[in-house]
């Protein structure tokens, strides 16, 4: 299917849309995703709504990042998601980029997907120790007005 | 909203599966048991809405951010690089 998201018009193969029954906490509505590469050499991806083409998410897998990042999965979770075994787990979790370029992911709550079955589900931890907002590292502030300057002075 | 005043040690019942207890209560702070059936989330809800608002806040991540972030973690060695393991 072809689809228009704010990064323009893609073509999404269906099969391989993760699904959550759920939708993400706090919007419902959003069921089925599937995963876009943001670019090469990139961590970072884009978790592209089909539901609602104008939602994207930004995305990291945290282990990527915390070699030490886990989390108990309650029992119903684990049956919802029809997982049988810990490693056909593959997690997710958001990331933000704020205006003082801090860029954060959220270990709070992580999007937990069975690579099997495709099937998804956003979890709330009750552990205190995981922030919503665990800084990942904070970019260098841009010198953008004085690109700005420079671009106007050349035109 | 329905409201009731209960003592500590009372309960409330919710449906046939779901039982709350009051356990204790000390100032402003007041200690729940919940009992509820596994397929029930129970959840503190500033921590839902937390995860809600990080949900929106990074569907506003814009490309450009994102390819800044990227080339940061592409350069591990500058001064402010990333915590990336490899």
């Amino acid at each position: 299917m072809n689809l228009v998201t704010r990064f323009g018009e893609i073509e999404i193969e269906e099969k391989s849309c993760i699904q959550l029954k759920d939708g993400l906490v706090g919007l419902p509505q959003a069921k089925r995703f599937c995963l876009l590469s943001h670019r090469e050499d990139s961590p970072f991806l884009w978790l592209q709504c089909l539901d609602e083409p104008a939602l994207s998410l930004a995305v990291i897998n945290p282990m990527d990042f915390f070699n030490d990042y886990e989390f108990d999965l309650q029992d119903a979770d684990v049956e919802a998601l029809g997982l049988t075994s810990a490693e056909d787990a593959v997690v997710l979790t958001t990331v933000t980029v704020d205006e003082e370029g801090r860029v954060t992911t959220n270990l709070l709550g992580p999007i937990v997907v069975n690579r099997r079955t495709l099937a998804a589900k956003q979890v709330v931890l009750s552990s205190e120790n995981y922030s919503p907002r665990h800084l990942l590292f904070q970019l260098k502030p841009k010198p953008e007005g004085a690109a700005k300057e420079a671009g106007t002075r050349a035109a | 909203m329905l409201v009731l005043a209960r003592k500590v040690g009372q309960q409330i019942v919710i449906g046939d599966q779901i039982e709350v207890t009051v356990l204790e209560v000390r100032g402003e702070q007041v200690r729940l048991g919940i009992n509820a059936p596994r397929s029930i989330a129970v959840h503190r809800k500033e921590l839902l809405e937390q995860v809600a608002r990080e949900n929106v806040r990074a569907a506003g991540v814009d490309r450009e951010s994102l390819n800044a972030a990227a080339e940061s973690v592409e350069r591990p060695d500058s001064e402010d690089g990333s915590a990336r393991s490899s």
